[in-house]
């Protein structure tokens, strides 16, 4: 399957082009093209069932939109529609957003980052990010844990009761872990020779192939026809 | 070790270890301001007080990464991440300028006193969550473009009217004088704990 590879680099170029598709787009019917487009280079990354949520999602708000707040106007279709049309811009977007981020390896990221000169300031702490927010969620599982083991309740009415103590029990370990991590990763990475001012190389061979300019001439397509429609 | 952390600290450059703490810490940020804002940002009606609970939250995490890292660019560094982050997610473009603008001045500011103060350092914190505040500036100054993308052209001068006459000025001033309510709160928090158990544990600088 070396044909589905779709390069990092690409990746980027698509989201560029869908915020500028999805700010830009004439109608909603318009937006809905580039959704369907999205889910079929999801259904090309193999996030098929991921898409199909997100997709129907979006159907649904669609639908709510066309056939509920078009024909009654009131306080409720002023406030809906500010926020529908925030939702509207960011939905696409975030759509791909959670494919690329779910397909893209930290490895090629940052050589395809590195091949398109980005500076490595932005770019390693970007890299650490994205690797660290599954970190959290996990910590904070073990967290919970240990909480109830002291008989803290990690929830709402734990807040209202003790709010001191639940807040230092959340902050303190979350804190002092990502600082350690903060440590270790550093050590890790500087002995894996990331101050190494020459270029970085990759196992992986990245190349812009067929498939990238395909999907590249789709979305770019898009991006022209919503200034001309 | 001693020493060569004493080097560091005179060093005005961001090191790997100050871009990998940006980067762990940038997504703790990330995610607290996630938390906190998210309840709003997904009921229609309360939108617009997203900067307020976005300002709970983060506090503590932020004076933390003032202490650990003391040096110019870095809370420059995660704005800019984050209003990256936000512009390929399709977040209003308000949003974007408004955090990297934010998070400069931010940054200026609590470089004034060498990132040490604490009362400058939680001004740094109202100035930073200010940020996420871009989006509905743009709103409250052309609330009729706003919605433009999605009903097409066919926006009525009535719809107008009531636009205008739900969003008024008073929003506008919940949200300014809340936000900074909001901060000072989380920043007092973070001074508190900071000061009960980081600096007691050695974890800042």
């Amino acid at each position: 399957m070396r044909n589905l590879f779709f390069d990092p680099r690409t990746k980027l170029i698509l989201m560029i082009f869908t915020v500028i598709t999805a700010t830009q787009a004439p109608t909603l019917e318009y937006e809905c093209l580039l959704i369907a487009l999205i889910t079929f280079f999801g259904f090309l990354c193999k996030k098929g069932k991921n898409v199909i949520w997100g997709s129907a999602v979006f159907a649904a708000l669609y639908l709510f939109t066309v056939f509920y707040l078009r024909s009654h106007i009131g306080s409720v279709y002023t406030m809906m529609t500010a926020w529908l049309s925030l939702i509207f811009q960011m939905y696409p977007c975030g759509l791909l957003a959670g494919i690329v981020i779910k397909t893209t390896k930290i490895n090629e990221f940052m050589s395809a980052m590195s091949r398109a000169r980005i500076s490595k300031r932005i770019v390693i702490p970007f890299a650490i990010m994205m690797r660290y927010v599954p970190v959290v969620k996990e910590d904070w599982n073990l967290i919970k844990d240990a909480m109830r083991m002291r008989g803290i309740e990690p929830s709402f009415a734990g807040m209202i009761c003790h709010p001191g103590l639940t807040v230092e029990c959340i902050y303190v370990p979350m804190l002092m872990t990502a600082s350690k991590a903060a440590d270790e990763l550093t050590i890790a990475s500087v002995t894996r020779g990331i101050e190494n001012p020459k270029h970085r190389t990759c196992l992986v061979e990245l190349a812009f192939g067929l498939c990238d300019y395909i999907a590249l001439l789709l979305f770019g397509t898009l991006v022209v026809g919503c200034f001309f429609a | 070790m001693y020493e060569s952390s004493k080097k560091e600290i005179k060093q005005r450059e961001l090191s790997i270890k100050d871009l990998i703490v940006t980067g762990v810490f940038g997504a703790i940020l990330l995610i607290c301001t996630g938390i906190g804002g998210g309840v709003f940002a997904i009921t229609p009606t309360l939108t617009f007080y997203f900067p307020l609970g976005a300002a709970l939250l983060p506090g503590p995490v932020y004076l933390l990464y003032l202490a650990k890292v003391p040096r110019r660019g870095g809370v420059s560094l995660i704005g800019i991440i984050v209003g990256m982050l936000c512009l390929i997610t399709g977040m209003h473009w308000g949003m974007t300028l408004g955090f990297v603008i934010c998070s400069v001045v931010a940054d200026l500011t609590a470089g004034t006193r060498g990132y040490k103060s604490k009362k400058i350092n939680i001004l740094s914190y109202i100035i930073y969550s200010y940020g996420c505040m871009g989006t509905y500036l743009v709103y409250f100054i052309n609330p009729s473009g706003w919605a433009k993308t999605m009903l097409g052209n066919g926006t009525t001068q009535g719809y107008i009217d009531q636009m205008n006459a739900s969003a008024d000025v008073r929003v506008l001033l919940v949200m300014i004088i809340g936000t900074a309510l909001v901060a000072i709160f989380s920043g007092f928090v973070g001074s508190v704990l900071l000061k009960k158990q980081f600096e007691k544990a050695g974890i800042t600088e």
